[in-house]
């Protein structure tokens, strides 16, 4: 059987490189369009900026970390405008970049900041009108001008968090607050222990540990880092970013893991006592996120709209009470020290410990080349 | 003349299908894989064919050895469970045959991740399958470890690509007339020599269409690894994805695509040959 298909009356072989040369003559206009659009996209240039209007202009296309937003306001916002909202998301800052520079248009998302760092400088993001914005005035002074957007021209400021290490309290025994803990107890916990899946959060990890800068680009320095990771990775049961699930389904009893995400579980596990989380004497890195609007977002209006919404004193609350971050906003901060920090001692981070504490700045050019080089050897060596 | 006009018209829908989806895309990936990427991952087009390196990178290696090993295990589990399960049907399914392959079919109506992780759900450390254990005092703390390991992420294989062997031997062996078997013992034949020279032979041909149908799709897949896998089972699939998810390195991944197509085309030829200068089938 099966071989007949290949003898049909037609010279398929003719039919291929007829198809092939059209093929490739389409893909080569795709090409020349698509260079072009990139070259004018390229640097800033001092042309004054163009607001779009705060109104709504279609529906919204929100793309995000998953279980990173309280489904509730989303919908609000939705039934409140009378639109709907599309949700689709991204495992990790460069999957989202991926997905940006493939040409998908998204109206709002949520890079790092570090990441919406360059992609201001890339000129993809839209300029944001402050004075559109009725919720602005509950930006921290701090974040109306921060090191990653001047003047927050590009950018509203989303959550802040710090990264550290979960563990079950009922299964495991013997943290001490450093990221060392990770070494001592994998041989007892190797087949529950993971780490992120995210090449600042582990090299910057083990970077720390071994008292070197987090954003190090000594090669020496980042071979020692991959070294120690190789160290325990054959016994890891993973490096996934999924701590949320992991944890609650109990695959996971030690997760490298992000502040917020440490509250989730709590909520979604039948014994919250049973979680805990402790930052890193060696460097705990900390930082915000962004709201941001892509060049080619269709709804621009829509977007600033929706940054409104989740700039609102209510609206925040609630997002807060959901994913267990501290929304940057004067209630947030606020709203979040009295409920969730105060509970919570260990998830709580300061303004100060957000803005002053320790960055993971994202490589480029060679530096990140290099990184992404040690970073391959962590994952499949 | 005409039947052959008619031909090359009824060609045109699949061959535009082609054009759009196949040809011109893989035309992008090829461009793509002789570029290069800004600070931020976009791609600028260009000449770097020593992007074409990364497939010599040692570090690729044990991934594509551990590609193959896991690819031929599922192959040869895949054999190994559909081999009986076409027979009987063909043989004994009597007017129940094609209710038969239709239930082999149905699961795959529900799409394949949510499948993959029903798998998660039932093989996790607190899941279902961990849960029984527990009951019946067979395991307790610590528990079973199903997930993550090469296991799993063969058997999420053998699982997802199973129907791929079954229909094709079925089909084979299905045209086969039952009399030949009949014949076969009339002539004193064992058992062993009637398959040896009678079933086997018929089945061949679905059996090597089957094992490319399987290991092929199966050398390349990355889902199964992701989900059901850990850090220490990645597929050359898993790396290829990566290049473009995880490192914001385009013209990698797809140098790495087009070295995998061509391997994978290289065995997709091999094939070939061995099946048109195969003995036809009855």
């Amino acid at each position: 059987m099966g071989s007949e298909i290949w003898r049909s009356q037609v010279n398929r072989r003719d039919f291929l490189r007829g198809s092939a040369a059209l093929g490739l003559g389409g893909a080569a206009v795709w090409l020349a369009a698509a260079c072009g659009s990139s070259s004018s996209a390229a640097g800033g240039s001092p042309a004054p900026l163009t607001y779009a209007k705060a109104q709504i202009d279609g529906d919204l296309n929100l793309f995000n970390w998953s279980q990173y937003m309280s489904p509730d306001v989303i919908s609000a916002f939705a039934s409140h405008y009378g639109i709907k909202v599309n949700t689709p998301y991204f495992d990790n800052m460069e999957d989202m970049l991926t997905k940006l520079n493939a040409g998908v248009a998204y109206d709002v998302t949520f890079p790092t900041m570090d990441y919406a760092d360059n992609m201001i400088k890339a000129g993809i993001l839209q300029p944001i009108d402050h004075t559109q914005l009725a919720n602005w005035s509950q930006v921290p002074a701090y974040y109306n001008d921060p090191w990653y957007d001047p003047k927050a021209t590009y950018s509203a400021p989303y959550a802040l968090w710090t990264t550290g290490i979960m563990w079950r309290k009922d299964q495991v025994q013997g943290l001490t607050g450093s990221w060392g803990d990770f070494w001592t107890l994998a041989p007892q916990y190797h087949d529950k222990m993971f780490l992120l899946y995210d090449f600042q959060e582990t090299l910057g990890m083990s970077l720390l540990r071994l008292g070197k800068d987090i954003n190090s680009g000594n090669r020496t320095e980042l071979d020692s880092a991959v070294a120690e990771v190789l160290k325990i990775k054959s016994g890891l049961r993973g490096m996934e970013t999924d701590d949320i699930t992991n944890m609650v389904n109990g695959t996971a009893w030690i997760h490298h893991a992000w502040s917020g995400d440490v509250y989730q579980v709590i909520q979604q596990v039948s014994d919250p006592t049973t979680i805990a989380y402790q930052t890193c004497k060696e460097g705990v890195p900390t930082g915000n996120d962004t709201m941001v609007i892509p060049k080619n977002a269709q709804h621009p209006g829509t977007a600033l709209k929706f940054i409104d919404w989740m700039l609102d004193p209510a609206n925040a609350t609630a997002n807060i009470d959901y994913f267990g971050y501290p929304q940057v906003t004067t209630t947030g901060i606020d709203h979040f020290a009295k409920t969730i920090g105060t509970t919570y001692p260990y998830l709580n981070i300061s303004l100060d410990q957000a803005i002053h504490g320790l960055r993971e700045i994202v490589p480029t050019g060679s530096k990140k080349v290099l990184w992404i080089e040690e970073w391959a050897k962590v994952v499949y060596g | 003349m005409t039947a052959n006009r008619l031909w090359r018209l009824l060609l045109l829908p699949g061959g535009l299908w082609l054009l759009l989806l196949f040809v011109a895309p893989f035309g992008v990936v090829v461009a793509v894989s002789l570029g290069s990427t800004d600070f931020i991952g976009r791609v600028t087009f260009g000449w770097h064919p020593e992007n074409y390196l990364a497939l010599l990178d040692p570090l690729y290696y044990p991934l594509l050895v551990r590609s193959l090993i896991y690819a031929v295990s599922t192959t040869l589990l895949c054999l190994v469970i559909g081999y009986p399960v076409a027979y009987m049907i063909a043989r004994f399914g009597g007017r129940y045959k094609n209710l038969l392959v239709i239930l082999i079919i149905l699961p795959w109506f529900a799409d394949y991740l949510v499948r993959i992780y029903a798998w998660f759900v039932i093989l996790g450390d607190e899941g279902i399958v961990n849960g029984v254990l527990h009951n019946l005092g067979l395991a307790g703390n610590p528990p079973v470890i199903f997930l993550n390991t090469p296991y799993a992420v063969v058997g999420g294989l053998v699982y997802d690509y199973l129907p791929f062997m079954i229909l094709p031997i079925y089909a084979a062996l299905e045209r086969m007339d039952p009399a030949l078997i009949e014949a076969g013992k009339d002539l004193y034949g064992t058992p062993a020599q009637t398959f040896l020279h009678v079933t086997w032979p018929a089945a061949v041909q679905g059996v090597i269409a089957g094992a490319v149908l399987v290991g092929l799709p199966a050398v390349g897949d990355f889902a199964t690894a992701q989900i059901l896998g850990g850090s220490n089972t990645l597929m050359i699939g898993n790396l290829i994805q990566d290049q473009f998810t995880g490192a914001g390195d385009w013209p990698t991944g797809a140098a790495l695509t087009i070295g995998l197509m061509v391997l994978l085309s290289l065995t997709m030829v091999v094939y070939m040959r061995s099946a048109s200068r195969a003995p036809g089938v009855a």
